[in-house]
């Protein structure tokens, strides 16, 4: 690209070329994507304006998808087509959701041994396909706002999250074709958010109620050392529930049967989030639906009332701040800062027990349904090297403890929960009967003693153990988790040297075959987005080349040109001017880039010329000579 | 520079091979080596660094971690000294002692679902805190003295503790779980 080359002297020849990178807030109710721009991290509007989009999701007619506030729209007429939530299913198990007994704003086909898909007039989806369609929506957004293709996206999850959770977010960014730089813990995004925006110091606590997952961490910030303390939660604790709360209420009060069709269902719980927004301002609020018959009815809730169905829900999350002040080995008195994530922080009721038991005032002063997409952009433009010397450290935890099954059904810690991670451990293990060739190795993650009360994250079964008497095998489990958060595992027999074939199977998530098929079928569909996209690109790379000519012509163009000169490059300035307004076919725009650019040849050799030999005035031949 | 994996965790952390370290070296070190080493530093970089960088960060935490807790720390000096744990077989054989562990264990479980319950347990946990110390004070006169077998008794003495301070904490949880 020859017009690159017009750099003015003493400038770097080769600048560091800027890497687009975008922070994704991938919500339970909505998701935003955000990124860094002129130094300033901001999240991206859609052409309406919105930087919100709503994680619906529109399975309609031939294949055709919808996302985002127009898959919203259809929420009432076409509700089981129309998946929110889904989140709340990602890399969950059918046995584990039908034990929830949640409600679930879609339907759920049997089968399909754990992994649970969504019905829908497209067939079973999985969360993982549905969260890849609104993160596909988020990347094209970012890409066409900013013109080219993403390098690579931080997308954050609930700190909460497990193993298999983790899992399968990655799984729907492949499946969206997005390169993850990294998971990053939403209360450490939001950290970042504020940590980096007022330089503070001290130990932050960060109280995150979204839409279906709560979390608290508590971090120790030092010049520009972000380090978790602990972290806690509950991966199935939200605003959600607090809309549930109010639905179940309205169902008792109106005296409405427990089984409401789905669209009904659906009205209530958009009516109860509605009603639980307005009560962050006014003292009560009227709730009317429409019922069978287009009967109308209605009822009439107050703070005081809605207080009080929401209050176990509140001290759920306190109980957990209280544990996670434990693990940090800390108490409410070392708190500096207490900082609130989440649109449901605007419950008032929610934002008073905080302040009551942490005894401050808390912060919101960054939007809180904003601050974890903005604080994901600022670690992505980092990770993708655009701030080389920027000094920012993350230590991280494992939010779960990990351990493996022991006889009688119990389970041994291998890695406690809140131990900084990346981690590597190792466990051996041997066998206990004469000529063992074969063990299983069964892990899971939680806190509790028996197996059955954690959540099992994988079985591996070890094989060609060489045949030794019992007890004199020793074979070395190795647990890795990375900086994701994600566990990989390797073993082998110690003596014989000999590494045991491990045979993974997730208890829960895709396995690569599956995601493999969801690729091939998604390439198909993504075939049709590559021309829209590459025009846009076009027109950026259009504008560029413009502006780097007109900074050029008017710094030496008069200095280095005759007027005839000036007068053939502006002509074809013009052509490629007018190309790019046009805007309609790519090859033009790319032909007319071509013909400016050979047209300015002899200008940019020009100034290369006068570049190098004001680089030399006043320097001796032999300094360039070494 | 490839990274040493086989340097002792004192030297690794510019610390002597002591029981008592300073605490904000300690910090320090493992903050400058992190930022170092940091996988974050090699998102750009091919899989075998990626991969290198997970191996060195998972070490240092190991190191840090280590170094952090007493009895760790007390073990793995130990270690350093050519004395070597057997995880299965290992265990004092000291009665009076496990008789006094257990005695504590009673003493936490039968503890009462009230106010006076959180207090006792607070009671207990001094009292633990103290044991500990006094065998800690022990163990590094022994070091001094180089007596290392007799050393390793208190070591193994010492895990007691880890368990008993969990023990307890899970009982706090429990009682002021109830009383929200």
């Amino acid at each position: 690209m020859a017009l690159m080359q017009i750099s003015e002297p003493g400038m770097s020849t080769a600048p560091h070329q800027h890497r687009l990178a975008a922070g994704i807030d991938l919500g339970t109710t909505n998701s935003l994507v955000a990124t860094v721009r002129n130094g300033l991290a901001e999240p991206l509007a859609d052409q309406t304006g919105s930087v919100i989009l709503p994680s619906v999701v529109h399975f309609a007619e031939q294949d055709k998808v919808l996302v985002g506030e127009l898959a919203q729209a259809l929420a009432l007429s076409d509700p089981l087509n129309t998946i929110a939530s889904a989140k709340r299913v990602l890399g969950r198990s059918s046995e584990e959701l039908a034990a929830q007994k949640n409600y679930l704003p879609f339907e759920l086909e049997a089968g399909h041994n754990s992994v649970p898909r969504i019905r829908t007039r497209a067939g079973g989806k999985t969360a993982i396909e549905v969260s890849a369609k609104i993160l596909q929506s988020l990347r094209q957004r970012a890409e066409e706002t900013l013109g080219g293709e993403l390098s690579g996206v931080v997308i954050t999850v609930p700190a909460y999250f497990d193993d298999s959770q983790r899992q399968a977010t990655k799984d729907a960014a492949t499946l969206a074709g997005l390169n993850v730089f990294r998971l990053l813990n939403e209360p450490t995004a939001a950290a970042i958010a504020y940590g980096l925006d007022q330089a503070a110091e001290g130990v932050v606590v960060v109280y995150d109620l979204g839409g279906g997952t709560f979390d608290v961490s508590i971090l120790k910030l030092r010049r520009g050392v972000f380090e978790v303390l602990a972290t806690g939660g509950d991966s199935a604790l939200g605003g959600d529930d607090f809309d549930q709360a109010i639905a179940q209420w309205v169902i008792q009060e109106l005296k409405l049967s427990a089984d409401l069709d789905p669209r009904m269902m659906r009205q209530l719980m958009l009516q109860a989030r509605t009603a639980k927004e307005c009560l962050s301002d006014l003292d009560e609020v009227e709730i009317s639906i429409t019922a069978a018959g287009d009967v109308a009815l209605s009822c009439t809730l107050t703070r005081t009332q809605f207080d009080q169905l929401t209050q176990s829900l509140v001290k759920k999350s306190l109980v957990a701040c209280r544990r996670a002040l434990r693990d940090a080995d800390i108490t409410q008195d070392d708190v500096s800062e207490v900082v609130l994530v989440g649109g449901s922080t605007r419950v008032l009721a929610v934002r008073n027990a905080i302040e009551d038991f942490f005894q401050r005032q808390a912060q919101a002063d960054i939007d809180p349904d904003q601050v974890v997409a903005v604080g994901a952009a600022i670690q992505a433009d980092l990770l993708a090297g655009n701030k080389p010397g920027d000094e920012l450290l993350l230590l991280d935890v494992i939010p779960l403890s990990l351990g493996l099954e022991t006889m009688g059904g119990l389970v041994e810690k291998v890695v406690d929960r809140n131990t900084t991670i990346p981690v590597t451990r190792a466990q051996e293990f041997t066998t206990y009967k004469d000529g063992q060739t074969a063990m299983r190795v069964h892990v899971l993650q939680g806190e509790r003693e028996l197996v059955s009360d954690c959540r099992s994250l994988a079985n591996f079964d070890l094989t060609a153990i060489p045949p030794m008497v019992a007890g004199a095998a020793k074979i070395r489990v190795t647990f890795q988790i990375d900086a994701d958060g994600l566990l990989s595992v390797a073993a082998e027999e110690v003596n014989s040297g000999v590494r045991a074939q491990i045979e993974v199977k997730p208890s829960y998530g895709l396995s690569d075959n599956e995601i493999e098929k969801m690729l091939t079928d998604s390439i198909e569909y993504a075939q049709s987005d590559i021309k829209a996209r590459s025009l846009r690109e076009q027109q950026v790379e259009a504008d560029r080349v413009l502006e780097a000519l007109d900074t050029a012509l008017a710094k030496d163009g008069a200095e280095l040109l005759k007027p005839d000169e000036i007068g053939v490059i502006q002509q074809y300035r013009q052509e490629l001017a007018d190309a790019r307004a046009q805007a309609e076919d790519v090859d033009v725009i790319v032909a007319a880039i071509k013909a400016l650019e050979s047209a300015s040849e002899e200008y940019v050799a020009r100034r290369m010329n006068r570049s190098v030999q004001s680089m030399m005035q006043g320097h001796k031949i032999d300094e360039f000579n070494n | 520079m490839p990274f040493d994996f086989s340097r002792n965790y004192f030297d690794l952390f510019s610390l002597a091979a002591d029981f008592n370290i300073d605490r904000s070296i300690l910090s320090e070190q493992y903050q400058i080596l992190q930022g170092q080493h940091h996988p974050d530093k090699f998102v750009q970089s091919d899989d075998a660094q990626r991969r290198v960088a997970v191996q060195i960060t998972a070490h240092l935490n190991q190191a840090h971690d280590t170094l952090k807790d007493e009895h760790a720390r007390a073990r793995y000096l130990l270690s350093l000294r050519g004395v070597s744990f057997d995880k299965e077989q290992d265990t004092t054989k000291d009665m009076d002692f496990l008789m006094a562990q257990m005695e504590l264990r009673e003493q936490i479980d039968e503890v009462t679902n009230d106010d006076e319950g959180l207090e006792q347990l607070d009671k207990l946990a001094r009292e633990a805190r103290q044991q500990k110390n006094d065998l800690i004070q022990r163990y590094q006169e022994l070091l001094l003295e180089n007596q290392l077998e007799e050393a390793k008794e208190l070591v193994l003495k010492l895990q007691f503790f880890g368990r008993l301070q969990s023990q307890i904490s899970t009982k706090q949880e429990q009682l002021e779980d109830q009383f929200l």
